[in-house]
């Protein structure tokens, strides 16, 4: 009973991305150089269509016009839903992939956040040497 | 909305008592004699509103804390003939509430270890709301129509 599946990396990253809020970095930063930019989802059910398919507010994502094309696939064949299987995989593969992208902006985050971890550190390396250097060479004077 | 009428049993409005309290002392004597009690026993409840006219006030003695091995005339409901009924018997019969029950513990007692255990078992529910045992590494999910951009992972060339 409350089985729980752990699922985690092996190792304790020494920055941990909030998980409650945006990522702190703009989406296209590190983008520009290439000559790049990421591609803008695209809301395909409008507002209007989710309000009048009474979708559910925890389904009203991106996935949302597939949730509507199977529901209405399972009104068709009720109460035999096993019929509309194809559509109900297309909406789990849907929600899938849209997971696949808060996972990628998870690690996104992490090695965003360890990149300016470690310039930070390089930085106050370079500092301290700078400093010693200069305090030797007044000594010497 | 619910309307409900309630039956209080069988009621007579012959029976009914006087909204007028007795004032004068015979008024006060007469109204004990039909209620079958002595002048010195006879009391009513306070006429501000919620009192029950000339009907009289008596000490609740409830069925079950009545002595069960005594010779009553009615043993069923526990009681003598001519006994005055209190006002709200019906609710101390030996079936429902027993208002002369003795507690080991008193009553506030009763309500701080209820609302005690409550209060700990719900401090337990929010912390374990707080700690996550199972921390998924993703970020929220997108929402969409909530004024921000979102972005997938797939990259055009820059226009």
């Amino acid at each position: 009973m409350g089985q729980v599946h752990a699922v985690g990396l092996n190792y304790e990253s020494p920055v941990k991305p909030k998980t409650n809020q945006d990522p702190t970095f703009p989406a296209n930063y590190g983008f520009e150089e290439r000559g790049e930019t990421r591609r803008e989802r695209v809301m395909i059910a409008t507002k209007d269509e989710m309000i009048a398919a009474k979708v559910p507010y925890k389904y009203r994502d991106f996935c949302a016009h597939k949730y509507i094309q199977f529901k209405a696939c399972a009104r068709s064949v009720y109460p035999i839903v096993i019929k509309c299987e194809h559509e109900r995989h297309e909406w789990e593969e849907c929600m899938f992939e849209d997971q696949t992208i808060s996972r990628k902006e998870f690690e996104r985050e992490q090695r965003l956040l360890l990149r300016k971890q470690r310039k930070e550190r390089i930085a106050a390396l370079k500092e301290e040497r700078q400093k010693a250097f200069e305090d030797t060479a007044e000594a010497e004077h | 909305m619910l309307q409900t009428v309630r039956h209080g049993g069988h009621w007579n409005a012959d029976w009914m008592p006087s909204l007028k309290l007795p004032k004068t002392e015979e008024e006060k004597k007469a109204a004990a004699k039909k209620y079958g009690l002595i002048p010195a026993d006879y009391k009513t409840y306070p006429d501000d509103g919620t009192g029950y006219g000339d009907y009289p006030k008596i000490d609740i003695v409830s069925g079950e804390s009545r002595d069960p091995h005594a010779l009553w005339d009615m043993p069923e409901l526990k009681r003598n003939f001519g006994e005055p009924f209190h006002v709200e018997a019906d609710l101390y019969t030996e079936d429902r509430v027993d208002y002369n029950r003795k507690y080991q513990f008193s009553k506030a007692w009763h309500h701080y270890s209820f609302f005690g255990v409550v209060a700990f078992l719900a401090v337990l529910f929010w912390t374990g709301e707080q700690v996550k045992i199972v921390d998924v590494q993703q970020m929220p999910r997108h929402v969409p129509y909530d004024g921000k951009k979102h972005y997938s992972f797939e990259t055009q060339p820059l226009d």
